[in-house]
């Protein structure tokens, strides 16, 4: 017997958006059930359903054979179903330890309970938490472990993450799974949604693909032959990646960074003296672990964030250029949650996109770059009137990165650009980030996907403990030395 | 139907709904206090709605309109401005003082300056609140809060002091004479230019601010969060201060109009004290959805509910207190529906579509 089984679950959203059809779910103990679909199939919206952040419009849920209700997360919790989701629940100014207090709700342990209790699950799971550093400090992949033991913590038996390789890196990843492995082998049920297939393969034992708020597909790992096929079932189609561009970047740098030191909110410095240009048509990716100084580098370069010293300077341009940039924090950042598409299609150039002494908006002309946006890369919404928080999260992404890629520019920055986006709108990005380069335009790309950074770069600078450590040019690129040197000294891997 | 009639149609029936409930509270309460709640309830409309009286209900609406407005620009940016009360009083006291110290000069120059001067006013006693919040991050409402004692009291010590009118039994100013009037517009009746100016001039301009410029989608970016504002290129700074500053104008031009049209004077009961405009205002706005048209109607409903209160009180007998109890407890159950709502719009419009498979 499943030990939380959901039957015949369908989710209307406000304004009749059906995001679940009749879908039947299960997860059984000791197996890892990964959960694919395109973007806004309705993953996202299942599995807050299972784990009490969202009710069913109908349906029906079933933990060990009883039929129960979620009224709330903490619910599902003491049924044993905890969820870690895409944007992490933690509290950045607090400590990992009070972050674990905080997550027990009704559970009464002592302080030492707790750090010993902490301390036993971490040596199965291979963690070596640090307690008393504030949350705002780790980077994603100790944010996840994190969130891990606090589940743990409540005594769940079903674990689900949304999306939960996004945004680390290769070995972060590898040491992510290891962890499912452990929780598997003692007897928990585990769900992950994820748009990378091979994962999906990898780890493993049961896959179910949704499509467009109904299950397509229910398969065992042995039943599923290749990635290609699974891409077919997901999208209906086969994705066929166009021929690598011409590689002609010119000599011209339009961008020169000097000596930049900058400090994250919390004043520690976190780039600690950066210099490298960038040449019209040229795509820089910037490789390393997360954490190790890349977004306020980007923020840095994009002018949000003032360098404590060092230059950042865009040839030809009045100080007050700014590049195109697509954030890795998509909702704080990226875009107005409660505010039109619409207007978040504009959102940048706001000035650009009104008129006269008194800047009254054009809406004529916003109307049609918001609707030019949209068909780009496909963005799924209700109408071009709804808020943003009626879209899935790769459809938000699939906004900003059109939106950024769209506007007129000289330099583009490009932070984590497909995480989130299925196979098909991944592939569209990049095919767009590739044309963009040829028209001479520069882009410094920073993905935790060193494969993206591979396929798409002209050369490639190391970043390791906020320090450029090493560039590589295309004829010198080797994924194993560039792993090496993101791991190279000062660089931290926690 | 779309999504925006749907939500729409959902918050008209909540607010409908809670407006009912109120009255059906108000009905138990006026029960308790021995009187008949028919009796009293058709004088509350009356004294709001009946066709002679609407022009009163105007009157009444129109420095309640003039601070929601004002406020609908702030709250939009998610700046609490709680000080339009102080600010209505500095407008009423500048627009007072003035107006008795120019009484010389030609009423078509000296109205539009007095109007003016007195925003002027409203907005620099905004001024200090909204550069602690722009520059220091300093709370404004725990600021404006502050300022609105020290408006009162300030303007309190002037009418007991150097401003009192010498022959007059109550803290005042001494009248401002004819010709510093505001023109009546309606003859026989009391409504004056400020009602056309509340209405007809200035909630065009504010929906248009709001709604169709570059500064109103501003404002409305940095109210949905600081780090997307930052990311959009919007100086926040900048935007703090306009929205204070433009509140704080909105609330002092009320204050002055209220001189200048009605009381003729300043009186230290410039706002009525069971409903002062400047708090008042605070519930108009939030109710009106930060929209000015919908402000302009839900000022007008409010002004007939504080006129109708009185009329209750005077013809059925109706304590004061009661009246002001009703009034409040329509605004309670009104702002509840509004908090509720979010939560209330998905239940319904999840609950009533049938779907498709
Ligand atoms: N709060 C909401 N209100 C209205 N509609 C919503 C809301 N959240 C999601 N939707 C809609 O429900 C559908 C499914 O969204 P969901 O987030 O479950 O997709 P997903 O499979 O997780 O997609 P992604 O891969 O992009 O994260 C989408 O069409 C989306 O527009
Ligand atoms: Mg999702």
């Amino acid at each position: 017997m499943p030990i939380i089984e959901l039957r015949k679950i369908t989710k209307v959203y406000p304004g009749g958006i059906v995001a679940n059809r009749n879908v039947d779910f299960d997860v059984k103990e000791g197996e890892i059930h990964a959960l694919l679909g395109e973007n806004g199939a309705g993953k996202t919206t299942l599995m807050k359903i299972m784990s009490g952040g969202l009710k069913p419009t109908s349906g029906e849920i079933y933990v060990n054979g009883e039929r129960v209700n979620f009224g709330s997360p903490a619910d599902a919790l003491k049924y044993g179903i905890g969820m870690v989701h895409q944007h992490f629940a933690l509290i950045p100014s607090m400590t990992v330890l009070e972050n674990l207090r905080l997550g027990l709700f009704d559970r009464k342990l002592s302080k030492d309970q707790l750090i010993v209790e902490v301390g036993e699950l971490s040596k199965r799971l291979g963690f070596d938490l640090r307690l008393d550093v504030p949350v705002d400090a780790l980077s994603a992949g100790e944010r996840q472990r994190i969130e891990i033991i606090r589940l743990l913590l409540r005594k769940v038996r079903v674990l689900i993450f949304d999306e939960p390789t996004s945004l680390l890196c290769g070995p972060e990843i590898d040491r992510f799974f290891q962890a499912l492995k452990q929780l598997k082998s003692e007897g928990h049920g585990i769900v992950f949604i994820t748009h990378k297939i091979r994962e999906a393969l990898e780890v493993s034992d049961r896959i179910t693909v949704m499509r467009e708020g109904r299950v397509i597909a229910k398969l065992k790992r042995s039943e599923v032959m290749d990635e290609e096929q699974l891409v077919e079932l997901m999208i209906g189609e086969r994705i066929v990646p166009l021929p690598d561009r011409p590689r002609t970047p010119s000599d011209k740098p339009i961008l020169i960074v000097k000596d930049l030191v900058v400090s994250d909110d919390l004043g520690v410095e976190k780039v600690k003296g950066v210099s490298f240009d960038l040449r019209a048509g040229e795509v820089l990716g910037i490789a390393g672990v997360e954490g190790n100084g890349q977004r306020e580098l980007a923020e840095a370069i994009a002018g949000l964030r003032s360098p404590k010293s060092g230059e950042v300077v865009f040839i030809g341009e009045n100080s007050g250029f700014r590049p195109s940039y697509v954030p890795a924090d998509r909702v704080e950042l990226g875009v107005a949650m409660s505010l039109s598409v619409m207007v978040n299609s504009i959102i940048r150039s706001i000035d650009e996109n009104s008129k006269g002494r008194i800047k009254a908006l054009d809406f004529a002309k916003i109307g049609e770059f918001a609707q030019k946006v949209v068909s780009f890369l496909g963005v799924k919404a209700p109408s071009l009137g709804a808020p943003v928080k009626y879209l899935s999260g790769g459809n938000i992404q699939k906004l900003i990165v059109g939106r950024e890629i769209l506007k007129s520019t000289k330099v583009l920055i490009a932070e984590q650009p497909t995480a989130g986006l299925d196979a098909r709108s991944a592939e569209m990005v990049r095919n767009a980030l590739s044309e963009l380069a040829s028209k001479g335009v520069g882009i410094i790309l920073i993905s935790s996907d060193l494969d993206e950074i591979l396929k798409l770069s002209d050369r490639i600078a190391v970043i390791s403990g906020g320090r450029i450590v090493k560039i590589f040019e295309r004829a010198e690129f080797d994924p194993k030395l560039i792993g090496i040197h993101m791991l190279a000294a000062g660089g931290y891997m926690a | 139907m779309s999504i925006e009639r749907q939500v729409n149609l959902v918050r008209a029936l909540l607010a409908l709904s809670s407006i009912g409930l109120a009255f059906i509270f108000c009905t138990m309460l006026i029960t308790l206090s021995g009187k008949n709640p028919g009796e009293a309830l058709f004088w509350l409309f009356y004294g709001g709605f009946s066709p002679a009286l609407i022009p009163e209900t105007f009157v009444r609406a129109t420095p309640l309109l003039l601070v929601s407005l004002g406020l609908s620009v702030a709250f939009s940016a998610k700046i609490w401005n709680i000080g339009a009360e102080g600010q209505l009083y500095i407008g009423g006291i500048v627009a007072a003082t003035l107006a008795l110290y120019i009484s010389g000069v030609p009423s078509p120059i000296a109205l539009p300056v007095l109007i003016v001067v007195s925003g002027i006013a409203g907005a620099l006693w905004a001024l200090i609140p909204a550069i602690l919040r722009a520059i220091y991050g300093i709370n404004e409402v725990i600021t404006t809060l502050i300022f609105n004692y020290i408006a009162i009291y300030f303007v309190s010590y002037l009418l007991n002091g150097p401003l009192r009118d010498p022959v007059s039994l109550f803290p005042e100013t001494t009248t401002i004479p004819d010709n510093m009037w505001l023109p009546t517009v309606v003859p026989g009746t009391r409504l004056h230019f400020g009602v056309v100016l509340a209405f007809l001039i200035m909630t065009p301009i504010m929906w248009f601010l709001l709604k169709r410029t570059a500064l109103g989608l501003k404002l409305e970016i940095l109210g949905s969060g600081e780090k997307t504002a930052k990311y959009a290129g919007i100086e926040s700074v900048r935007m703090i201060i306009i929205a204070m500053l433009v509140s704080g104008f909105m609330a002092g031009m009320a204050g002055g109009v209220e001189v200048l049209g009605i009381q003729h004077k300043m009186r230290l009961e410039i706002s009525p004290p069971t409903s002062p405009y400047g708090y008042t205002g605070i519930a108009v706005a939030l109710l009106g959805y930060l929209n000015p048209l919908l402000i302009a109607a839900t000022s007008f409903f409010l002004g007939g509910i504080m006129n109708g209160s009185t009329t209750m009180h005077r013809m059925v007998g109706v304590p004061v207190g009661m009246a002001g109890i009703i009034q409040a407890l329509i605004i309670l159950f009104i702002l509840l529906g509004y908090f509720l709502e979010e939560k209330l719009i998905h239940r319904i419009i999840g609950g009533l579509r049938k779907v498709e498979h």
